[in-house]
């Protein structure tokens, strides 16, 4: 076979296919699927609701170009994060270019590689605005040829920008000694950016309601303005449009994937700088409990990886900037309206925050990511009740200053009686109880300790694709129960406690047994 | 004293313990030889309690590794064949890492941690990342880290790949001081040449079963190692 047909074929097994046994393989298989189901039906959701609004005003055709933007937007926030471990950090990186391999196909294999995900999150958001949209809307054959023409090149552009911010981020990393911690930063300037920019695109008022529809697209024009082409292919068919939008698409993936090629042994040899200290002395360290000296390690962990730090902590961002928009936003806004003119908003604010409470998961994955250190955990004397109880303690450490902060702004911002208000705290601090003891033991149940790249287990592993479900699951059980009284929101409060005792019982003797079984 | 009874392992239809029997006393240096593949790691594994076996048992004393594992495992160390260590600690913070594991006290992990790292040279290092550390220098740190809590018993797979000469010398030298102190050491190894100055129990191990075991002196009694291994080896 072709070199590059063999290194394409090896990188979309290694997509497709973990490590696993054939009847786990199967399992995983399905589990899978029923995820990617899961997160279409959310899309579907969101879609309908969006779809909904644009029938009352007349502008179904706005769907398309919508979440064309809106998945292009994600796709560039999914991926930006991934290239330093993808092109820079991967542990395969330096085997295959000790190969007789073009260092270009190497490059191009990974690209490709980050397409395909890409891809595959594109059609989750893209095909249920198809339905909806041919479903509502008489369309003809050339539609459909368009349209699925131009959704081969839809993550084109977000890959090329993702992986000139990610790129860019590296290579300016690479010129300090302290390469992590310039890594954070600009990965945190990056969202903070967006947000900045998200809030500044999104100031509507009611007036804005009458022609929602231009506004809507006007503000995707402004800020992503390949979606003008996108909609004159599948709207008008325009031929032009067409080709200048792949040409346009084709040409930035070919420019990056040269750029990394001719730079990559720079950055990487600058990466790879070992960092040493010039401090020589052996400090005395004082005694630490077994509990604090594994929280210690990690944290250690968390702050060491970047892709760690900031893919499962995402919620302490969000968190923040969400609650920095809530206690800005003023009455005339829509949000304001929605919130001061909702009487359930006190009801359904929480659940909101509950979703983004669920982006920080990084128990999800430290067992895992133990990797071939882990046989340190099974020769040490620690059982795995010691073990729960610190994963308890790291994730809650994290999480709970969190629910302190949203309570406050939703303190502050709504008026409330102070049963309301201890039931709304308990929720979130119930919610966190549970997303601690949940992800535990998903990485439990997905443990996988032979993985060769931190980012595929961080970002596409199992357990990091049903964490991230359980949140959304938070935010569409809120939505779809409608509540508005405390009496409600106590039985749920009771709930969410059965939940994690349930999961506290499953953890122990699942867990335990897991653990005794895995040698490292 | 280990006792290890009748230990039996497979992985599906391949047995690779067929029931080992051991004894192995306070003040022994044991090593355990065997080709590639015989069944060392597992059964090293098994007597830790990080690989669950068929059955037989493994006893430390009158404890059980099945039963009483936490219990053992505090008075237990361990060196793995291939020293994968925590890459984004210092080698400082993974030996205190460790001490806390074991409770030790502040005052002798402090005196152990000097003495050991100044001993395999490896003082003016202990301050940077082990991601930054060669094979040899991250075989030192898990070396240390295995004695700074004064084990009783210290399980070492392969130990001195990897090392320097000085540090090979060393780290005999640590080995025959810790025996005299009463400590069991086992240990497997392919370098036969170390096995016979350096110890004084043997056990040799091919497809899971052990073909000959018993003190140095009784079993080189009118040849070299070397030449027994191959024997048996080849004989069996």
């Amino acid at each position: 076979m072709n070199k590059f047909l063999s290194l394409m074929k090896v990188n979309i097994l290694g997509l497709i296919r973990g490590k696993e046994r054939k009847k786990k393989k199967i399992s995983h298989g399905i589990i899978l699927i029923l995820v990617g189901a899961l997160f279409l039906y959310y899309a579907y959701r969101f879609a309908k609701l969006s779809m909904k609004g644009l029938v009352f005003i007349h502008s179904e055709y706005i769907i398309l170009p919508e979440f064309f933007a809106i998945s292009s937007i994600l796709l560039i926030f999914i991926n930006y994060k991934k290239i330093n471990g993808l092109f820079f950090k991967s542990k395969d990186f330096d085997l295959l270019d000790a190969m007789p391999i073009k260092r270009s196909y190497i490059v191009i294999s990974k690209m490709l590689e980050l397409y395909l995900s890409a891809l595959a999150v594109t059609c989750v958001f893209l095909l249920p605005a198809y339905y909806l949209y041919i479903t509502n809307v008489s369309t003809d054959i050339a539609f459909h040829i368009y349209y699925f023409i131009s959704l081969l090149f839809v993550p084109m552009i977000p890959v090329f920008v993702s992986t000139c911010i990610g790129y860019l981020i590296s290579f300016v990393s690479s010129f300090f000694k302290r390469k992590d911690v310039v890594q954070l930063i600009g990965s945190i300037l990056v969202i903070v950016g967006a947000y900045y920019l998200g809030l500044h695109s999104t100031n509507l008022n009611s007036s804005d309601y009458a022609n929602f529809g231009k506004v809507i697209l006007e503000v995707f024009n402004r800020y992503y303005p390949i979606t003008i082409f996108y909609k004159n292919i599948v709207i008008d068919y325009d031929i032009p449009s067409l080709f200048f939008y792949i040409l346009i698409n084709v040409g930035l993936m070919a420019l990056i994937t040269f750029i990394i090629t001719k730079s990559f042994a720079f950055i990487n040899g600058r990466l790879h700088q070992a960092q040493t200290s010039r401090n020589k002395k052996i400090k005395d360290r004082k005694k630490l409990s077994r509990t604090g000296t594994l929280l210690k390690k990690d944290y250690k962990r968390l702050f060491s990886s970047t892709t760690y730090l900031l893919n499962t902590c995402t919620g302490v961002i969000i968190t923040i900037l969400l609650c920095i928009g809530f206690l800005k936003t003023k009455n005339g806004g829509v949000f304001g309206e929605l919130i001061n003119g909702t009487k359930a908003a006190k009801y359904i604010i929480p659940f909101m925050y509950s979703m983004f409470f669920g982006y920080i998961y990084p128990t999800a994955v430290s067992l895992s990511l133990e990797g071939k250190n882990f046989y340190i955990l099974r020769v040490l004397p620690l059982s795995f009740k010691n073990i729960i109880k610190e994963k308890d303690i790291f994730h809650l450490s994290i999480s709970i200053p969190m629910t302190l902060l949203a309570f406050f702004t939703i303190m502050y911002k709504l008026n409330m009686s102070m049963y309301t208000a201890s039931l709304i705290y308990l929720f979130m601090l119930l919610v966190v109880f549970f997303y601690s003891k949940i992800h535990l033991l998903l990485d439990v149940i997905f443990l996988n300790i032979t993985w060769e790249n931190e980012v595929k287990l961080i970002k596409r592993s199992m357990q990091t694709i049903i964490s991230l479900l359980i949140s959304f699951s938070f935010m569409f059980i809120g939505a779809a129960m409608n509540l508005n009284s405390d009496l409600e929101l106590l039985i749920i409060d009771i709930g969410v406690l059965m939940a994690i005792i349930i999961t506290h019982i499953i953890l122990v003797k699942f867990g335990t047994h897991k653990f005794n079984k895995t040698v490292g | 004293m280990i006792t290890i009874k009748n230990l039996k392992k497979s992985y599906g239809k391949n047995e690779v313990l067929k029931g080992i029997n051991l004894t192995i006393n306070e003040g022994d240096i044991y090593a355990f030889v065997g080709s590639n593949g015989a069944g060392k790691t597992t059964t090293i594994k098994s007597m830790l309690g990080i690989l669950p076996f068929d059955s037989g048992d493994v006893l430390y004393d009158d404890l059980s590794i099945k039963t009483d594992g936490l219990k053992i495992k505090e008075e237990l160390a361990y060196i793995p064949d291939n020293p994968d260590i925590y890459e984004h600690l210092t080698g400082l913070e993974y030996l205190n890492f460790i001490a806390d594991m074991y409770e030790t006290s502040e005052e002798y992990r402090n005196k152990k941690i000097k003495e050991y790292a100044k001993e395999l040279e490896i003082d003016t290092k202990l301050n940077d990342k082990i991601g930054s550390y060669s094979h040899g220098m991250k075989q030192k740190i898990v070396i240390i880290s295995a004695l700074i809590h004064d084990p009783k018993v210290i399980i070492m797979d392969e130990p001195f790949v990897g090392l320097d000469p000085i540090s090979t010398h060393t780290l005999k030298e640590i080995m025959k001081k810790l025996t005299k102190e009463g400590k069991i050491i086992f240990f497997s190894t392919h370098v036969l040449d170390v096995a016979e100055k350096l110890c004084n129990k043997i056990a040799i191990i091919k497809n899971g079963k052990i073909i000959a075991e018993g003190s140095m002196k009784e079993l080189t009694k009118n040849s070299s190692l070397e030449d027994i291994f191959l024997e048996l080896v080849s004989n069996e």
